[in-house]
């Protein structure tokens, strides 16, 4: 009687252990960040500037080239976040256009964003405790008259420690989703920090002028 | 009566697994604590105190898990101070504590409390000091190992002996926000043993150094600041 009641056990034991690690090594994750990024306690310039969200930057879904489970990033719904809140916190109004044309709204610059690259390194790739997301954009100014003033080379960085995603059952897809949050919000942050006055570059300085 | 039988068996195997989870929760831990003051200190009723991640977007930044077990602790009891935690503080004074940007040193601070933005924020939410949490929880030595197999009559069991060695090393660095001085650094190492001997089912032993260096940080905060 003990030993078939032992039995039973460790037969249920065995099968939880077994869902556990199948759980463990389910491939890849689609992965969908929801950031929220405060409003920045900064200065604003007394401007209106408008800001161009291409379809391409809009529907941005990052699918891993790597040969690996894989992992897919919805990035295009959180670009509004991103910014909204730095552009919109650094100047006075923020205008969302539909065009790149400069003559389709009185604006003192157009801000033209697109995401050149994503990376996304986990710790079986770096063999460290981190999951981290690197968000490549390129930031074009443009002023009233459609001149380019400067183009920025942004990268937004987010990282996390694996072990805050559990140490049995790790939760790679929560944790992917907020090294990505991380980087969004790394990238608000530097959008902000390349205004300030040591940061900016001349042709900029001149324009808010 | 086969019922019964079955069912007090059952328990009984009930009450060895939850017995077994309660061993696990044991374990042999070793913490020391160092103290180094700079200056006095002193808390007001209406002031609070900010529990900080320092993160680096280079090497390893403390978990989560352990700047959310200070903030807890360090408000908790008869001698808790309030407290306002990582992420609200970041967020009340975006961007200037994000990892990026967030001041290294005092002279950093010093420079953004000059914008008077800044320094309104901290006035009108009462933060006195600013505690910034640095370490990790690291497994060292690890030896042996624990293997399971089904034996004769369709039994799984495991046999054998897993040992590590689990360091939890963090630090504090208190700021005083209102004089705009270092006070202080605090630092507590918690070091132990865990092992899992098994003999047909694997009873862990695990060494809880993180929540014990987190027990003495957070009273050495409270006994630091109110001093």
């Amino acid at each position: 009687m003990f030993m078939k009641i032992l039995v039973n056990w460790c037969v249920r034991v065995t099968c939880l252990s077994a869902f556990l690690i199948l759980w463990g090594c389910a491939s890849g994750a689609l992965v969908k960040p929801s950031v929220s990024i405060p409003s920045p306690l900064i200065d604003t310039f007394p401007m209106t500037v408008g800001i161009y969200y291409s379809d391409e930057l809009k529907n941005y879904i990052w699918k891993d080239p790597k040969e690996r489970p894989k992992y897919v990033i919805e990035l295009g719904s959180n670009q509004s976040q991103v910014f909204d809140s730095s552009l919109g916190g650094l100047f006075e109004k923020l205008v969302t256009l539909d065009t790149l044309d400069p003559t389709s709204a009185e604006v003192d610059g157009i801000f033209h964003p697109e995401i050149a690259d994503v990376t996304l390194s986990t710790p079986a790739d770096t063999g460290h405790d981190n999951y981290e997301v690197l968000i490549h954009y390129t930031i074009q100014l443009l002023d009233s008259a459609g001149n380019e003033i400067h183009k920025w080379s942004i990268n937004g960085y987010g990282k996390v420690n694996r072990r805050d995603f559990g140490s049995v059952m790790e939760r790679t897809s929560d944790a992917i989703q907020q090294a990505t949050e991380n980087a969004l919000r790394d990238a608000s942050t530097l959008i902000i920090e390349s205004f300030s006055s040591r940061s900016r570059p001349l042709a900029v300085s001149n324009w808010l002028k | 009566m086969k019922r019964d039988n079955f069912w007090t068996l059952s328990s009984l195997m009930f009450s060895i697994v939850t017995l077994t989870g309660l061993i696990a929760i044991q374990g042999c831990v070793q913490t020391t604590q160092e103290e180094f003051r700079e200056a006095n200190t002193g808390i007001g009723g209406d002031q609070i105190v900010a529990i900080l991640r320092r993160t680096s977007l280079t090497g390893e930044n403390s978990e989560q898990a352990f700047i959310d077990c200070i903030a807890k602790k360090t408000s908790k009891g008869r001698d808790g101070i309030d407290v306002i935690s990582n992420q609200e503080f970041i967020d009340a004074f975006y961007p200037w504590f994000e990892p990026r940007i967030a001041p290294t040193d005092i002279e950093d601070l010093k420079e953004i409390a000059r914008n008077n933005k800044i320094k309104d924020r901290l006035d009108s939410l009462g933060i006195r000091y600013l505690v910034w949490i640095d370490g990790s929880t690291t497994r060292k030595n690890q030896n042996g190992s624990v293997q399971c197999a089904v034996v004769t009559g369709s039994i799984p069991a495991c046999f054998g002996f897993l040992s590590w060695r689990a360091e939890s090393v963090y630090e504090a660095v208190v700021w005083d926000v209102e004089r705009n001085i270092s006070v202080g650094k605090l630092s507590a190492e918690s070091k132990g043993m865990s092992f899992v001997p098994a003999v047909v089912i694997p009873i862990p032993f695990i060494a809880r150094t993180q929540s014990n260096a987190c027990a003495s940080l957070a009273d050495q905060i409270k006994e630091f600041i109110e001093d």
